[in-house]
């Protein structure tokens, strides 16, 4: 047996003299290369217990418990194919009574003739074990204070990794001692590349030149924060806000500072746009107001001051109602509200007051502007002065229902008001008077003086039909020389009476127009309602029956329709009257 | 990788070692094949910086190095697994992910589950001599003044000392072996291996300590489409004591699909 039990490890590896592997003080076993025991000497004998001839042939891990066997295969077996020896391997034995027995292995490879044989020393490791236990639990600690300030390192990276920006600290001698994974992508270095860097190594030089001024500050132990600008590789700009935050030890000395830079290229943008936004409100032809949700003003812009008149200090701060003209009433304010509500806009007309107390129309859009984030809404009123387009349309109104020579109303108003009367008298058993006048020698006027004279001499007669009636009584010119006066309610015929007494003789004064010295007289026919008639076309048709009464009598003189003769009343004047009555009426001859 | 030309074997070392297991069995098919081999991240060579210990806490994260080399490389098909030990259910899981990438497996000494979970299943472990294992471990890693340095050090010089790790058990970082051992060990890839569909050679060997007879035929019964071959050897790491025999196997393997 060429490792046998007798012999030295190996007659051909040995150089030595020949030593009996019994010998040898202390358990050795001889495998092959599959483990498999070829030899075993008497020390190991006695530790393992059992027969040679039990042991010669058996696996060696047979004689290991199944941790200790693991072991060997996962460890040991392949660094001794790989470097044909171990030293000082912890592995456990069973012994004679199989109990665990810790030892210590040494093998060695060597070639007896032909073949590979393992020589395997065993040391009793009863003595070391104490140290080697001491020195693993101080491991134990190592390893548990390794893992805190693992976990801690992994806590803080983290952290700094989800701050969306760069979070870095800088020695003394400004090398990188931490930085987050913004720095790494700002530098665009890998951790190890940038971690003990130099920062001129690290930071572009305009950038370095731009920060050198707050980094020695920083390093006086000042805290600093300032925007820089960089610009990237494609041309953008980007805008930063750097914090340098001293590192302050206890003995006062400044051993570094933590850098914490956040990219407010978005801000600056926003902020551009803001102050876009500012300006045009700054410069718009159109008021703004904007309150907050109780109505307080809370700015104001220069348009405002030029429509409203008052500057912003006068307003900020107080109610918007203080512009109020007071000419809407709790229903319209009601319904302004309610539509804010519910739609967040208002779009109308309000009568406001100017600072000077003229009151205007505004023309006004208002939109509720609901708070970020829980803030309180705004509301944004945009208005502008409209009281010019609001005068020239009640113009264009005004027209349509006025003689434009002596802008008295004419035949359309006449009908509106007498119908609106009617429609009174009717329920509150009220009269109406109509009066019915007509120029006499009006035309001669005309024809000898000219249009013009006539025309001056229309609006004087205008303007002294209207003197005497009250201010509540409408007179109206039908055209040519043809009026009709309303008398709303008068205190009985009598009143009547003295009006048309009056009106004649009013009329009948000569006057001087231009230079020319005239008289004309006054036909004047009344009907009263509702005594005379139920509608206006048959009022209106009856008083100029009555006129024509008067006409035929010489002129210059009233009557009342009722106190005509029936056969005055439904006299021949009839078909001329109701070609009359259809013009004035609009309705055609029955 | 080894090799220019040729299809593609990518192996996977087991537990404990690197590598350089395979030094013995590579040069066979050194003018055939394009070779792989790679370390998982905190064995071998590999870079320590990207071991986090959650990735690994599942065998998956191993697969998903198994896979990160395959994309490193631009592999898409074709690839013939070899693995050994606790490799081989990180190989399989690969091929669950991405059966395009797999031609076949090759199982040197695979086991599914290493814990006995009676009374169906014998694996031959029970947990505390997976906790004996672990304690062996911190003994025979206590000579190494290199691993205490780092803690003395602090921090910051952990990246530079673990570096500088000497080359022994084949060069793992002690804790980075204990996060393997206690994910391995633990592991149990029984339930995934219906879902394995690319067909597989088991190299089971006679004797092994660490996977037991019953365990290589119990893959067989479950891999369908698998091969069951058992290798005369005593021991764990045929690759290494008898490459000539996984050589053979792998060969005629290959030439027989």
């Amino acid at each position: 047996m060429p490792c046998g039990r007798t012999k030295a490890a190996s007659s051909a590896a040995s150089r030595s003299p020949v030593l009996t592997l019994d010998e040898v003080p202390c358990p050795v076993l001889v495998t092959d290369g599959a483990g498999v025991i070829l030899g075993i000497n008497r020390n190991a004998l006695q530790l393992i217990g059992g027969r040679v001839e039990a042991l010669l042939g058996q696996p060696l891990e047979s004689l290991l418990p199944l941790p200790s066997r693991m072991f060997l295969q996962t460890h040991v077996w392949p660094m001794l194919l790989k470097d044909g020896s171990v030293r000082e391997i912890h592995l456990q034995l069973l012994d004679a009574q199989r109990q665990r027995l810790p030892v210590l292995v040494n093998c060695e490879q060597r070639r007896d003739g032909d073949r590979e044989c393992w020589i395997w020393v065993f040391f009793v490791a009863r003595e070391r074990s104490r140290f080697e236990a001491e020195l693993l639990k101080a491991r134990a600690r190592a390893d548990e204070a390794a893992a805190t300030v693992a976990e801690r390192e992994h806590f803080l990276k983290t952290v700094t990794n989800a701050v969306p920006g760069q979070v870095g600290y800088w020695d003394r001698e400004l090398r990188c001692r931490f930085a987050n994974i913004g720095c790494l992508q700002w530098f665009g270095r890998r951790h190890e590349e940038v971690i003990g860097a130099e920062l001129k190594d690290l930071m572009d030089a305009p950038t370095l030149r731009f920060s050198q001024p707050y980094i020695e500050a920083v390093l006086q132990g000042l805290p600093q924060r300032f925007e820089r600008s960089q610009p990237l590789a494609d041309g953008r700009q980007t805008y930063a806000l750097v914090n340098y935050i001293p590192d302050v030890g206890t003995d006062g000395n400044v051993a570094g500072f933590f850098v914490l830079v956040i990219d407010i290229t978005q801000l600056k943008e926003s902020e551009g746009q803001l102050r876009l936004a500012a300006s045009v409100v700054e410069s718009t032809v159109e008021a703004i107001m904007v309150t907050d949700d109780s109505d307080v003003i809370l700015s104001v812009n220069p348009a405002f001051t030029a429509v409203t008149g008052y500057q912003a200090v006068d307003v900020v701060g107080r109610p918007a109602s203080l512009l109020d003209a007071g000419r809407h009433d709790d229903a319209f304010h009601a319904q302004v509200r309610s539509e804010l509500a519910t739609h967040g806009r208002w779009r109308g007309e309000t009568w406001t007051r100017h600072r000077d107390g003229n009151v205007f129309l505004l023309w006004q859009a208002v939109t509720e502007i609901s708070g970020a984030l829980g803030t309180p809404g705004r509301r944004v009123s945009v208005f502008s002065d409209v009281t010019e387009r609001w005068r020239s349309s009640e113009r264009l109104r005004h027209l349509a229902f006025h003689d434009p020579l002596t802008d008295l109303p004419n035949r359309m108003l006449l009908q509106e008001r007498l119908g609106q009367l009617i429609g009174q008298t009717d329920r509150e058993d009220r009269c109406v008077a109509v009066i019915f006048l007509d120029l006499d020698r009006f035309k001669a006027v005309n024809d000898t003086l000219g249009h013009a004279i006539g025309d001056r001499l229309l609006k004087d007669v205008a303007a002294d039909l209207q003197a005497l009636v009250r201010h509540t009584d409408t007179v109206a010119r039908l055209g040519g020389d043809e009026f009709v006066a309303l008398l709303d309610n008068p205190a009985g015929q009598d009143e009547v009476e003295k009006i048309a007494q009056r009106i004649v003789a009013a009329i009948s004064q000569s006057r001087v127009v231009d230079g020319h010295a005239l008289t004309v007289g006054a036909s004047l026919g009344i009907a009263m309602f509702p005594q005379d008639g139920s509608d206006r076309e048959q009022l209106i048709a009856h008083a100029d029956t009555a006129l024509y009464a008067v006409k035929t009598a010489g002129r210059n003189g009233y009557r009342f329709f009722g106190e005509l003769s029936e056969s005055q009343q439904g006299g021949q004047h009839q078909k001329e009257a109701a070609a009359r009555i259809s013009r004035i009426t609009g309705t055609s001859p029955a | 990788m080894l090799g220019t030309q040729g299809p593609v074997l990518l192996y996977a070392h087991g537990f404990g070692c690197s590598q350089k297991m395979w030094s013995r069995v590579t040069p066979a098919f050194a003018d055939s094949h394009r070779q792989i081999l790679f370390d998982y991240v905190g064995s071998g060579q590999s870079d320590l910086a990207a071991f986090d210990a959650r990735r690994y806490a599942s065998l998956n994260g191993y697969a998903q190095d198994v896979l990160d080399v395959c994309d490193a490389y631009g592999l898409t098909s074709g690839i013939t697994f070899v693995g050994h030990s606790v490799s081989c259910s990180v190989g399989l899981l690969a091929s669950i992910a991405r059966p395009e990438l797999f031609e076949r497996l090759v199982l040197i000494g695979p086991s599914p589950c290493f814990l006995n979970d009676p009374p169906h299943y014998t694996g031959g472990f029970e947990r505390e001599d997976l906790e004996g294992l672990l304690s062996l471990m911190d003994q025979n890693y206590i000579g190494w003044a290199q691993y205490l340095a780092p803690v003395v050090a602090g921090a910051d010089g952990a990246d530079q000392a673990a570096g500088e790790l000497s080359d022994s058990f084949c060069s793992t970082e002690p804790a980075v072996a204990r996060v393997f051992a206690g994910t391995t060990f633990c592991a149990d890839n029984r339930a995934d291996l219906p879902r394995v569909s690319r067909p597989c050679l088991i190299l089971q060997h006679q004797q092994d300590a660490l996977a037991p007879l019953a365990v290589g035929e119990y893959l067989h019964a479950h891999l369908s489409g698998s091969t069951l071959q058992v290798l005369p050897v005593a021991g764990h790491c045929s690759h290494m004591t008898h490459p000539q025999l996984v050589i053979d196997a792998m060969r005629s393997y290959q030439g027989g699909q």
